[in-house]
């Protein structure tokens, strides 16, 4: 492989402790192997490789549970003779017990000599018992670096302290906690640093492993944010111009209006899942219910005063960049050159009209219909709740990810919205729900969104 | 600015623009076209998550026509900065034209023209040069009349080719064109491109009419100190002087002051036509070229710096696939079944009536309710095997008991996997035992926790599997948790089945 080292890792143990899980949660490969609750389940050795620097550089094996270790370690007893533990394995596998009932004990012998490394894996709940203390034996003679990984430890029922103290007494100190269902990068990073302990030769390529996973972490959370600022975007912004006392239609358009809202809930879940590389059907989300605030522009609020020229404050200044050179140079020109007023008056004239259908429409009794300000907030609430979950959830997770979003835990309860959406109120062209494909130049838009991103962030653990 | 290879995507700026314009088509509705081929193409040519994206959108995007739509797009804004250049040039033409005109006596005011003809430019360089620090700090151009009429071209090409593709290309264009660095400096550009035309036209009108006509230039001022005048003037030629359009000497500038009663000297129109034209060039033309060309240097640079927001969820979607964190190896030693294949033995002891149970407890934590358990009356304590040297022992001293009339109750957990581990215990255990034998199956609630109802049957069924297979009866295979203290004195009202079930036979 033109020079590139490949470090060979076999993920050992009984049988049921999470050895196809771990793997699913290093590989981030929900459709790894097969997981179940019944023993056995695994009953090849299967290999997957984690990518590092885009390729294929950690081989590793999933090895079916040992399951009988007693007999094992008493018929490579029977070998004393052979020679050491190496060749006492050998001694066995070419026996006609690793054909026969021990068939799954012989593959995870002959993986375990042909990897650089070891990850016992216990589940932690159990009690520290004869047949592992067996397991650790047999493995032992295999001379491999071997490291034990704790399962489960998040679990109420966890055993981690009285195990790290029993494996420290048969000499094993380099113990890893690792839960496969509920996820902590820390605990991954702390596991490739006691494989990069174990075997100094492969430290760079582990190095470059955890840093990528890391960035991968980073970005992960920071794009899950814009997808749900670009929701609450879409949302707050969304407006639909009803007249106020038809109230058959108001309904309808209601009706419509939530219905769009949900639709694009769902497209943002099933983004985070995709982006979280989880099935989509992960998810069981509660329906969402929306309120629809009947909510007219504020003719006079800066922001709308802004969008129609009528620039209040800091906000000409800022735009002036080369716009205030051409309003001057338009003006200018017709000093001499009258042809040119058109495109002034033009301008002035669109200003007007817009400000003043703004003004009509109020006169005449139409509102803009808008979702409500807490049904953004239990939005968010939702939404941050997912993220969360999705950041927690290891990949061999079975369990379905539940969302409420309860009004209680909303983000910005009893203050205003942060400003990215109070700004959002006043532009419906930046909807995808009710200006779909419009050719409003977005860059306002995408400075609402990072400032909701960094804010969301924020609120993120 | 020559525009051969519209359709064709070759710079990486293009690309992105490319990239851009396809996740605007797919973020609402999914990819229109097959994504499969594409994305495992992306994976194979490898490369950051950018050039895995950038390959991805250029194959989906060709099959979809999206180049072309960009390509027209692109080239109807050059059609569109082409012509307000040439309109630039008439209006300079025309602006020149109207300012060259001698009053009644013939004569030009010099700076009247001069301020004419290059006033407005002035301004509105300085006025541009000075809102040029702003526009860094705001990420947005303002509404500007220049602007709308863009906007509105964008839009009605958008309307001539409806659909998605094309609605996507100009939504591209005008947020990534018209805004930042690429909207500030694009901007600057056409504007700049713009002056120069009208100064071009000018210069050319200027050059014409002083050539066919003949203008006798002075100056003149009513309140102001004449030296004010001889000062500028002299100071004003500096420049041109420089590109050898300015040669007036003093002399002659005095003499060019406006008088009634003597013309201004012939000698000094070849003088002030030089310095008019020379200051065209000098204080209009060249700044504006250098400007234009800047402005399209930096235009050229943000082009080089643009990058995707890779963050956006329409981007961020695709890391796991163009970016996967492994790679399935497959299976590399594959299962034979040789292990599956689980001897049954055919034995059904029936148990009899005993006086004594022999209790033996296999890799479990000592339950809630005591150990041994209060289930038979003077229980024989066997212990609790957690290796493979407790069960021996344990079993050898229950040979030692063969002579009483004695069942034995071996308890397991349900939290532990019924492998084939266990099923050797269970047939250790039978084959050590010639009297009756029961299986009691505790920590139920334990297991409950951990697995879901389904899964918590799976187990239990598992485990009365290889009991059975074990040569256990299935009628004496129970379930009750000894964790639970409720359960195990209702269990005992309830009377003992082990004893019941011997009682019966």
């Amino acid at each position: 492989m033109n020079g590139e080292t490949t470090l060979r890792v076999a993920i050992v143990g009984h049988t049921n402790t999470g050895k196809t899980s771990l793997l699913r949660t290093l590989t981030r490969d929900v459709a790894f192997g097969e997981i179940s609750a019944r023993p056995g389940t695994t009953r090849h050795v299967e290999a997957t490789s984690l990518m590092v620097g885009g390729r294929p550089r950690v081989d590793l094996y999933d090895t079916p549970g040992l399951e009988d270790s007693a007999t094992l370690l008493a018929l490579l007893e029977e070998y004393r003779e052979r020679g050491d533990g190496i060749d006492r394995i050998r001694a066995f596998l070419d026996s006609a017990a690793a054909r026969g009932d021990l068939e799954q004990e012989a593959k995870v012998l002959r993986q375990v000599l042909d990897c650089d490394v070891l990850l016992y894996v216990i589940d932690a709940r159990e009690p520290m018992l004869g047949r592992h203390r067996d397991e650790l034996t047999v493995l032992g003679l295999a001379a491999r670096p071997l490291i034990p990984v704790l399962n489960f430890t998040g679990s109420a029922e966890s055993r981690e302290a009285a195990w790290r103290e029993h494996l420290a007494r048969i000499g094993l100190h380099a113990v890893v906690a690792f839960d496969t269902v509920l996820f902590d990068p820390a605990d991954e990073r702390r596991l490739y640093e006691a494989v990069q302990a174990m075997l100094a030769p492969q430290y760079d390529l582990l190095q470059q492993l955890i840093e990528e996973r890391e960035a991968a972490w980073q970005a992960l959370r920071r794009s899950a944010a814009a997808t749900v600022a670009d929701l609450l975007v879409d949302t707050a912004s969304a407006a639909r111009r009803v007249r106020a006392e038809n109230a058959a239609e108001m309904n309808a358009e209601s009706a419509w209006l939530q219905e769009r809202v949900r639709e694009r809930e769902q497209r943002c879940i099933r983004q985070l899942m995709e982006m979280f590389a989880f099935r989509s059907d992960d998810v069981v989300a509660e329906r969402l219910a929306i309120e629809n605030g009947r909510w007219q522009m504020d003719l006079f609020a800066p922001e709308t005063l802004r969008r129609f020229g009528l620039s209040a404050g800091t906000g000409a200044v800022k735009g002036a960049a080369v716009g205030v050179g051409i309003d001057v140079i338009t003006g200018g020109l017709s000093l001499g050159m009258a042809a040119t007023l058109g495109a002034t008056i033009g301008a002035l004239w669109s200003t007007v009209d817009r400000f003043g259908r703004k003004l009509l429409d109020r006169l005449r009794g139409y509102v803009d219909l808008r979702v409500d300000e807490n049904t953004l907030r239990v939005l968010a609430a939702r939404e941050l709740q997912l993220i969360d979950a999705l950041l927690r959830r290891g990949h061999a997770s079975l369990s379905q990810v539940e969302l409420k979003g309860e009004a209680a835990r909303a983000p910005w309860q009893g203050a205003d919205l942060p400003a990215a959406l109070r700004r959002a109120r006043h532009h419906p062209e930046w909807s995808t729900l009710t200006a779909p494909g419009a050719p409003a130049p977005e860059t306002e838009r995408t400075a609402a969104l990072h400032a909701l991103q960094e804010e969301l962030l924020q609120r993120l653990a | 600015m020559a525009d051969a290879s519209a359709q064709r995507v070759t710079t990486p700026f293009q690309r992105r623009l490319l990239a851009e314009a396809w996740r605007r088509i797919e973020e609402p509705g999914g990819s229109p076209v097959d994504v499969t081929h594409a994305e495992l193409a992306a994976v194979a040519q490898g490369g950051e998550f950018e050039t895995r994206v950038l390959n991805r959108a250029a194959a989906l995007a060709q099959s979809a026509d999206l180049p072309r739509a960009l390509g027209g797009l692109q080239q109807a804004m050059r059609r569109a900065a082409w012509a307000l250049v040439l309109f630039g040039a008439l209006i300079g033409a025309a602006a020149a034209r109207s300012t060259l005109n001698p009053d009644h006596a013939g004569l030009v005011n010099f700076y009247w023209v001069l301020v004419a003809l290059l006033g407005v430019h002035t301004l509105a360089l300085l006025l541009w040069l000075v809102s040029l620090p702003f526009s860094f700090s705001g990420s947005h151009l303002p509404p500007t009349p220049l602007r709308a009429p863009f906007e509105a071209l964008a839009r009605t090409l958008a309307s001539t080719v409806a659909g998605n593709v094309q609605r996507s290309a100009q939504s591209t264009w005008m947020s990534v064109i018209g805004s930042g660095a690429l909207g500030r400096w694009g901007l600057s550009a056409l504007l700049h491109a713009f002056w120069l035309a009208a100064l071009g036209g000018m210069l050319a009108v200027t050059l014409l009419m002083l050539s066919a006509r003949q203008f006798d230039f002075v100056w003149e001022t009513t309140i102001l100190p004449e030296e004010a005048f001889i000062r500028l003037t002299e100071r004003l030629q500096d420049l041109p002087a420089r590109l050898g359009l300015g040669s007036l000497d003093r002399e002659t500038i005095v003499a060019s002051r406006r008088a009634a009663d003597r013309p201004p000297p012939p000698g000094a129109r070849r003088g002030w036509s030089a310095l008019l034209v020379g200051s065209l060039l000098a204080y209009g033309m060249l700044p504006r070229a250098a400007l234009l060309v800047i402005s399209l240097l930096m235009l050229r640079h943000s082009r080089g710096r643009y990058r995707l927001d890779l963050e956006l969820p329409g981007y961020a979607r695709l890391r796991p696939r163009l970016m996967p964190a492994s790679r399935q190896i497959g299976i590399v030693d594959a299962d034979t079944g040789a292990a599956g294949a689980r001897p049954r033995e055919p034995r059904a002891a029936r148990l009899p009536i005993a006086r004594e149970t022999a209790v033996l407890g296999i890799e479990i934590d000592p339950p809630a309710t005591g150990w041994p358990p209060a289930l038979a009356a003077g229980a024989r304590d066997l212990g609790i095997a957690a290796d493979r040297a407790n069960l021996d022992s344990a079993l050898q001293r229950l040979k030692a008991l063969q002579d009483h009339p004695l069942s034995l109750l071996v308890v397991c957990s349900l939290t532990a996997s019924p492998d084939r581990g266990m099923a050797r215990v269970l047939r250790d255990c039978r084959a050590a035992h010639h009297g009756p034998i029961a299986l009691l199956l505790t920590q139920r609630a334990r297991t409950a926790l951990r697995l879901d109802e389904a899964a918590c049957r799976e187990r239990e069924g598992d485990w009365r599997r290889i009991a059975t297979a074990a040569g256990f009866e299935a009628g004496h295979i129970l379930v009750l948790d000894l964790d639970d203290a409720e359960e195990l004195r209702n269990f005992l009202l309830a009377r003992n089945d082990l004893q019941d079930a011997g009682g019966r036979t």
